[in-house]
Protein backbone atom coordinates (compact mmCIF):
# COMPACT_ATOMS: atom_id res chain seq x y z
CA UNK A 1 0.00 0.00 0.00
CA UNK A 2 2.89 2.33 -0.66
CA UNK A 3 2.37 5.65 -2.35
CA UNK A 4 4.77 5.78 -5.23
CA UNK A 5 5.03 9.50 -5.75
CA UNK A 6 7.12 9.27 -8.89
CA UNK A 7 4.77 6.93 -10.69
CA UNK A 8 1.65 8.80 -9.66
CA UNK A 9 3.05 12.18 -10.59
CA UNK A 10 2.02 11.56 -14.19
CA UNK A 11 -1.29 13.38 -13.67
CA UNK A 12 -1.46 16.30 -16.03
CA UNK A 13 -3.71 18.47 -18.13
CA UNK A 14 -4.73 16.72 -21.34
CA UNK A 15 -6.26 18.16 -24.51
CA UNK A 16 -8.42 16.58 -27.19
CA UNK A 17 -9.40 18.52 -30.31
CA UNK A 18 -12.31 18.10 -32.69
CA UNK A 19 -13.44 20.41 -35.45
CA UNK A 20 -17.18 20.77 -35.95
CA UNK A 21 -19.16 23.44 -37.78
CA UNK A 22 -16.10 25.70 -38.14
CA UNK A 23 -15.63 25.58 -34.38
CA UNK A 24 -12.69 23.97 -32.60
CA UNK A 25 -13.92 21.86 -29.69
CA UNK A 26 -11.21 21.65 -27.04
CA UNK A 27 -11.94 18.97 -24.45
CA UNK A 28 -9.90 19.20 -21.27
CA UNK A 29 -9.26 16.34 -18.90
CA UNK A 30 -6.99 15.79 -15.93
CA UNK A 31 -5.83 18.54 -13.66
CA UNK A 32 -5.82 22.29 -14.18
CA UNK A 33 -3.64 23.39 -11.30
CA UNK A 34 -0.98 26.02 -10.63
CA UNK A 35 1.58 23.96 -12.57
CA UNK A 36 -0.52 22.95 -15.58
CA UNK A 37 -2.87 25.93 -16.02
CA UNK A 38 -0.44 27.90 -18.24
CA UNK A 39 -0.55 24.98 -20.70
CA UNK A 40 -4.15 25.91 -21.47
CA UNK A 41 -3.12 29.44 -22.34
CA UNK A 42 -0.30 28.12 -24.55
CA UNK A 43 -2.59 25.63 -26.31
CA UNK A 44 -5.17 28.29 -27.15
CA UNK A 45 -2.45 30.73 -28.26
CA UNK A 46 -1.16 28.08 -30.62
CA UNK A 47 -4.63 27.44 -32.06
CA UNK A 48 -5.19 31.20 -32.46
CA UNK A 49 -2.01 31.48 -34.48
CA UNK A 50 -3.22 28.53 -36.58
CA UNK A 51 -6.13 30.78 -37.49
CA UNK A 52 -8.88 29.32 -35.32
CA UNK A 53 -11.42 31.93 -34.34
CA UNK A 54 -14.27 30.01 -32.74
CA UNK A 55 -13.81 27.68 -29.77
CA UNK A 56 -15.85 25.49 -27.49
CA UNK A 57 -13.98 24.46 -24.34
CA UNK A 58 -15.48 21.32 -22.80
CA UNK A 59 -14.70 20.90 -19.10
CA UNK A 60 -16.81 17.80 -18.40
CA UNK A 61 -13.82 15.53 -17.78
CA UNK A 62 -11.73 17.96 -15.79
CA UNK A 63 -10.91 16.32 -12.45
CA UNK A 64 -9.31 19.27 -10.75
CA UNK A 65 -9.62 23.03 -11.09
CA UNK A 66 -8.07 25.49 -8.65
CA UNK A 67 -7.93 29.28 -8.47
CA UNK A 68 -4.82 29.23 -10.68
CA UNK A 69 -6.77 27.29 -13.31
CA UNK A 70 -9.76 29.60 -13.05
CA UNK A 71 -7.49 32.60 -13.42
CA UNK A 72 -6.06 31.19 -16.65
CA UNK A 73 -9.52 30.44 -18.02
CA UNK A 74 -10.65 34.01 -17.35
CA UNK A 75 -7.48 35.51 -18.83
CA UNK A 76 -7.83 33.38 -21.97
CA UNK A 77 -11.48 34.40 -22.31
CA UNK A 78 -10.54 38.05 -21.88
CA UNK A 79 -7.94 37.77 -24.62
CA UNK A 80 -10.37 35.97 -26.97
CA UNK A 81 -12.97 38.70 -26.47
CA UNK A 82 -10.42 41.45 -27.03
CA UNK A 83 -9.40 39.79 -30.32
CA UNK A 84 -13.02 39.64 -31.45
CA UNK A 85 -12.98 35.80 -31.48
CA UNK A 86 -15.49 33.47 -29.88
CA UNK A 87 -15.12 31.02 -26.99
CA UNK A 88 -17.91 29.09 -25.29
CA UNK A 89 -17.52 27.01 -22.16
CA UNK A 90 -19.40 23.74 -21.77
CA UNK A 91 -19.60 22.01 -18.40
CA UNK A 92 -22.04 19.66 -16.78
CA UNK A 93 -19.32 18.85 -14.26
CA UNK A 94 -20.83 19.85 -10.92
CA UNK A 95 -17.48 20.12 -9.13
CA UNK A 96 -16.09 22.44 -11.79
CA UNK A 97 -19.31 24.45 -11.77
CA UNK A 98 -19.04 24.73 -7.98
CA UNK A 99 -15.65 26.40 -8.47
CA UNK A 100 -17.23 28.92 -10.84
CA UNK A 101 -20.15 29.51 -8.49
CA UNK A 102 -17.96 29.94 -5.41
CA UNK A 103 -15.78 32.42 -7.28
CA UNK A 104 -18.91 34.32 -8.29
CA UNK A 105 -18.23 34.09 -12.03
CA UNK A 106 -20.76 31.39 -12.98
CA UNK A 107 -23.03 32.71 -15.72
CA UNK A 108 -21.87 36.25 -15.06
CA UNK A 109 -18.23 36.73 -16.12
CA UNK A 110 -18.23 33.16 -17.41
CA UNK A 111 -21.27 31.82 -19.21
CA UNK A 112 -21.45 28.03 -18.92
CA UNK A 113 -23.47 25.95 -21.38
CA UNK A 114 -24.84 22.47 -20.76
CA UNK A 115 -23.60 20.89 -23.94
CA UNK A 116 -22.01 21.54 -27.31
CA UNK A 117 -25.41 21.14 -28.97
CA UNK A 118 -26.80 23.97 -26.89
CA UNK A 119 -23.97 26.18 -28.14
CA UNK A 120 -24.52 25.17 -31.77
CA UNK A 121 -28.23 25.92 -31.45
CA UNK A 122 -27.73 29.38 -30.01
CA UNK A 123 -29.49 32.09 -32.02
CA UNK A 124 -26.92 33.73 -34.27
CA UNK B 1 -25.25 21.82 7.44
CA UNK B 2 -23.17 19.84 9.91
CA UNK B 3 -23.35 19.25 13.62
CA UNK B 4 -20.75 20.93 15.68
CA UNK B 5 -17.59 18.91 16.02
CA UNK B 6 -18.21 18.65 19.76
CA UNK B 7 -21.38 16.68 19.14
CA UNK B 8 -19.38 13.72 17.93
CA UNK B 9 -18.07 11.53 20.67
CA UNK B 10 -14.34 11.42 20.65
CA UNK B 11 -13.99 14.53 18.54
CA UNK B 12 -12.27 16.53 21.24
CA UNK B 13 -9.04 14.96 20.08
CA UNK B 14 -9.62 14.24 16.40
CA UNK B 15 -6.07 13.13 15.89
CA UNK B 16 -2.98 12.33 17.82
CA UNK B 17 -0.65 15.24 18.01
CA UNK B 18 1.93 14.35 15.39
CA UNK B 19 5.55 14.25 16.36
CA UNK B 20 7.78 16.91 14.97
CA UNK B 21 8.79 15.72 11.52
CA UNK B 22 11.88 13.63 11.62
CA UNK B 23 14.47 14.80 9.15
CA UNK B 24 15.86 11.50 7.98
CA UNK B 25 16.23 13.04 4.59
CA UNK B 26 17.73 16.24 3.34
CA UNK B 27 15.24 19.04 2.74
CA UNK B 28 13.80 18.82 -0.74
CA UNK B 29 14.37 15.14 -1.16
CA UNK B 30 11.20 13.36 -2.16
CA UNK B 31 10.08 10.74 0.27
CA UNK B 32 7.71 7.94 -0.49
CA UNK B 33 4.72 8.13 1.71
CA UNK B 34 2.86 5.19 3.12
CA UNK B 35 -0.01 4.75 5.49
CA UNK B 36 1.40 3.72 8.81
CA UNK B 37 -0.33 3.88 12.17
CA UNK B 38 -3.46 5.12 10.38
CA UNK B 39 -2.02 8.16 8.70
CA UNK B 40 -0.41 9.16 5.42
CA UNK B 41 2.61 11.40 5.33
CA UNK B 42 4.42 13.09 2.47
CA UNK B 43 7.43 15.35 2.64
CA UNK B 44 8.68 17.16 -0.41
CA UNK B 45 10.47 20.19 -1.77
CA UNK B 46 8.59 23.48 -2.03
CA UNK B 47 8.26 23.82 -5.78
CA UNK B 48 5.37 24.13 -8.21
CA UNK B 49 6.71 21.11 -10.14
CA UNK B 50 5.65 19.01 -7.15
CA UNK B 51 1.97 20.00 -7.34
CA UNK B 52 1.06 16.84 -9.34
CA UNK B 53 2.76 14.70 -6.69
CA UNK B 54 0.79 16.43 -3.97
CA UNK B 55 -2.47 15.94 -5.87
CA UNK B 56 -1.68 12.26 -6.52
CA UNK B 57 -0.93 11.84 -2.81
CA UNK B 58 -4.29 13.34 -1.81
CA UNK B 59 -6.09 11.07 -4.27
CA UNK B 60 -4.28 8.04 -2.86
CA UNK B 61 -5.05 8.90 0.76
CA UNK B 62 -8.67 9.78 -0.04
CA UNK B 63 -9.10 6.41 -1.72
CA UNK B 64 -7.61 4.62 1.27
CA UNK B 65 -9.80 6.54 3.71
CA UNK B 66 -12.87 6.26 1.44
CA UNK B 67 -13.63 9.91 0.95
CA UNK B 68 -16.47 10.47 -1.53
CA UNK B 69 -15.77 11.91 -4.99
CA UNK B 70 -17.05 15.43 -4.38
CA UNK B 71 -15.34 15.77 -1.01
CA UNK B 72 -12.13 14.59 -2.65
CA UNK B 73 -12.48 17.37 -5.21
CA UNK B 74 -12.88 19.93 -2.41
CA UNK B 75 -9.92 18.60 -0.43
CA UNK B 76 -7.71 18.39 -3.51
CA UNK B 77 -8.43 22.00 -4.45
CA UNK B 78 -7.92 23.21 -0.86
CA UNK B 79 -4.60 21.40 -0.47
CA UNK B 80 -3.36 22.73 -3.81
CA UNK B 81 -4.31 26.26 -2.82
CA UNK B 82 -2.52 25.89 0.52
CA UNK B 83 0.63 24.43 -1.03
CA UNK B 84 0.73 26.93 -3.90
CA UNK B 85 0.51 29.66 -1.30
CA UNK B 86 3.36 28.15 0.73
CA UNK B 87 5.53 27.78 -2.38
CA UNK B 88 4.82 31.30 -3.69
CA UNK B 89 4.56 33.20 -0.43
CA UNK B 90 6.07 31.39 2.56
CA UNK B 91 9.17 30.31 0.64
CA UNK B 92 8.97 33.13 -1.94
CA UNK B 93 9.46 30.72 -4.88
CA UNK B 94 12.95 29.93 -3.61
CA UNK B 95 12.34 26.15 -3.99
CA UNK B 96 14.52 25.72 -0.92
CA UNK B 97 11.97 24.84 1.70
CA UNK B 98 10.12 21.73 2.65
CA UNK B 99 6.43 20.99 2.80
CA UNK B 100 5.18 18.18 5.01
CA UNK B 101 1.66 16.88 4.57
CA UNK B 102 0.01 14.56 7.01
CA UNK B 103 -3.42 13.03 6.49
CA UNK B 104 -5.41 11.23 9.11
CA UNK B 105 -8.92 9.92 9.26
CA UNK B 106 -10.75 11.02 12.37
CA UNK B 107 -13.96 9.38 13.50
CA UNK B 108 -16.12 11.47 11.16
CA UNK B 109 -13.63 13.58 9.33
CA UNK B 110 -10.69 13.63 6.97
CA UNK B 111 -7.92 15.75 8.47
CA UNK B 112 -5.05 17.31 6.53
CA UNK B 113 -2.10 18.96 8.26
CA UNK B 114 0.33 20.97 6.15
CA UNK B 115 3.57 22.18 7.69
CA UNK B 116 6.14 24.59 6.36
CA UNK B 117 9.19 26.29 7.79
CA UNK B 118 9.03 29.55 5.85
CA UNK B 119 7.43 32.93 6.37
CA UNK B 120 4.36 32.82 8.62
CA UNK B 121 1.07 33.14 6.83
CA UNK B 122 -2.28 33.20 8.56
CA UNK B 123 -5.17 32.65 6.13
CA UNK B 124 -7.46 34.54 8.51
CA UNK B 125 -5.59 37.75 7.71
CA UNK B 126 -6.63 37.52 4.06
CA UNK B 127 -9.75 39.44 3.12
CA UNK B 128 -12.47 37.83 1.07
CA UNK B 129 -11.77 38.85 -2.51
CA UNK B 130 -14.13 41.29 -4.16
CA UNK B 131 -15.54 39.13 -6.93
CA UNK B 132 -16.95 42.13 -8.77
CA UNK B 133 -13.56 43.77 -9.18
CA UNK B 134 -11.59 43.24 -12.39
CA UNK B 135 -9.41 40.15 -12.34
CA UNK B 136 -6.14 42.02 -12.70
CA UNK B 137 -6.96 44.17 -9.68
CA UNK B 138 -7.37 41.18 -7.41
CA UNK B 139 -4.55 39.90 -5.31
CA UNK B 140 -3.25 36.51 -6.38
CA UNK B 141 -3.85 34.07 -3.57
CA UNK B 142 -6.95 35.72 -2.17
CA UNK B 143 -9.32 33.53 -4.16
CA UNK B 144 -7.40 30.38 -3.24
CA UNK B 145 -7.70 31.13 0.48
CA UNK B 146 -11.40 31.81 -0.04
CA UNK B 147 -11.80 28.43 -1.77
CA UNK B 148 -10.08 26.70 1.17
CA UNK B 149 -12.45 28.30 3.66
CA UNK B 150 -15.51 27.54 1.53
CA UNK B 151 -14.63 23.96 0.64
CA UNK B 152 -13.32 22.70 3.98
CA UNK B 153 -15.39 22.46 7.16
CA UNK B 154 -12.61 23.87 9.28
CA UNK B 155 -9.37 25.71 8.51
CA UNK B 156 -7.01 26.71 11.30
CA UNK B 157 -3.45 27.92 11.43
CA UNK B 158 -0.75 27.91 14.06
CA UNK B 159 2.76 29.30 13.91
CA UNK B 160 5.19 28.16 16.57
CA UNK B 161 8.96 27.91 16.78
CA UNK B 162 9.41 28.58 13.09
CA UNK B 163 6.85 26.01 12.00
CA UNK B 164 3.61 27.04 10.32
CA UNK B 165 0.90 24.39 10.58
CA UNK B 166 -2.31 24.61 8.61
CA UNK B 167 -5.01 22.18 9.67
CA UNK B 168 -7.93 21.56 7.34
CA UNK B 169 -10.85 19.32 8.19
CA UNK B 170 -13.42 17.83 5.83
CA UNK B 171 -16.32 16.04 7.45
CA UNK B 172 -17.49 12.86 5.80
CA UNK B 173 -20.68 13.38 3.87
CA UNK B 174 -23.61 12.20 5.98
CA UNK B 175 -25.38 10.72 2.95
CA UNK B 176 -22.51 8.52 1.87
CA UNK B 177 -23.90 5.36 3.45
CA UNK B 178 -27.43 5.76 2.14
CA UNK B 179 -28.45 3.46 -0.73
CA UNK B 180 -28.68 6.36 -3.14
CA UNK B 181 -25.76 8.22 -1.69
CA UNK B 182 -22.97 9.45 -3.87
Amino acid sequence: MRFDAKKDAESSLRFAYKKEKNTLIVSLSGSMDSLTAPEFTLAIDEKLSDGEDSFIVNLNDLEHLSSAGLRNILLVLKKIVSLGKKMFFVSSNEDVNRIFKTAGVYNSLLKVYESEDVVFNLPQ
Amino acid sequence: MYDKAGDFPGQQAPMEQPQQPQRKHSPGEMVEAEPSDGYYELSLASKIDNIPVIIAFIVEAAGFFRLDKHSLFDVRVSVEEACTNIINYSYEDSEEGNIDILIEKGKCDFVVLIRNYGKPFDPDTVDTPDMSSPLEDRKIGGLGIYFMKQFMDKVSYEYKDGVGTLTMVKKYSTVKDSPNGI
